[in-house]
């Protein structure tokens, strides 16, 4: 005949606790693997575009070095487009491109204007780009 | 006590220096203080405390868990896990890391923060950085093109 134990009733809250605390950790583990991998980064390019998505500027920078951007991290990059030329520029839509160390493009964050906009010889303008991974 | 503490300071930037080729990393370890303006050419790192002034053309400031910064700051690459109080200028990069206790202002155009740090100021972009475009239509600079309707 079977004889079941009845263990003392602190036993048992800490068994319940301590396999809580496994089940949640095993959900945690499942969760890290499945971030996606950090992506290596060591520059930046700015490609300004007009209504006919025809590319109007292009630039890139380097970043002082490469840096890892993982999951846990936001990356926010601001470029300045100075127009140096003698004419306006037309700006409908902008892409900021991160880089690898072998010049690869490894993500892209975009945004247009609903109408373009107009940069007049001598001004600047300021796009800005986010990530989260 | 200070000039002391300089010193042992200076010793140890030498030491680290003389490591067989032209890289100048400098260390200001634990439980040394300066005061004053600091100025570095490569990588200076931060385990200790400094209070004044931190100046470097292109070079990297790496502030560690543990160190204190009270100061003006005006460098290339600027990565922080420790404690900043003052407005830093980066021409290339910020890093803050999520031991990091951040207090003011920020010019750069490459911002990393990492979940859980601390920062209360503001983020914008340096007139360094944008200084670093040349004039279009005279640049002989492949990296950047400009295409002008009509032109």
């Amino acid at each position: 005949m079977e004889k079941q134990i009845e263990l003392p009733r602190g036993i048992k809250d800490l068994v319940a606790a301590l396999s809580s605390f496994i089940r949640r950790k095993r959900t945690d583990s499942n969760v890290e693997s499945q971030a996606p991998p950090a992506l290596r980064v060591a520059g930046y390019n700015l490609v300004l575009m007009d209504r006919e998505g025809q590319v109007v500027w292009t630039r890139e920078w380097d970043t002082g070095g490469a840096f890892d951007f993982g999951p846990r991290y936001s990356l926010s990059v601001f470029c300045r487009f100075t127009n140096h030329s003698k004419q306006e520029v037309e700006i409908a839509e902008y892409e900021i491109e991160l880089t690898g160390e072998d010049g690869l493009v490894l993500n892209r964050f975009g945004d247009a204007f609903g109408d373009s906009i107009f940069v007049p010889p001598g001004q600047s303008k300021v796009f800005s780009g986010q990530w989260k991974l | 006590m200070a000039r002391e503490l300089i010193l042992m300071w200076r010793f140890k930037m030498k030491l680290v220096k003389s490591n067989g080729n032209d890289y100048a990393f400098g260390l200001l370890g634990k439980g040394v203080s300066v005061m004053g303006d600091i100025r570095f050419e490569d990588k200076l790192q931060v385990e200790g405390k400094v209070v004044g002034k931190v100046a470097s053309e292109k070079g990297t400031l790496i502030i560690e868990e543990g160190g204190r910064v009270e100061a003006q700051i005006d460098v290339g690459v600027c990565i922080i896990r420790g404690s900043l109080e003052g407005n830093i200028n980066a021409r290339s990069r910020i890093e803050i890391h999520k031991t990091s206790r951040v207090r003011g202002d920020m010019t750069t155009p490459v911002l990393l923060v990492e979940e859980g740090a601390v920062f209360n100021g503001s983020v914008g972009m340096g007139q360094e950085a944008a200084a670093r475009l040349p004039e279009v239509t005279e640049s002989k600079d492949s990296e950047e093109r400009l295409k002008v309707k009509g032109a």
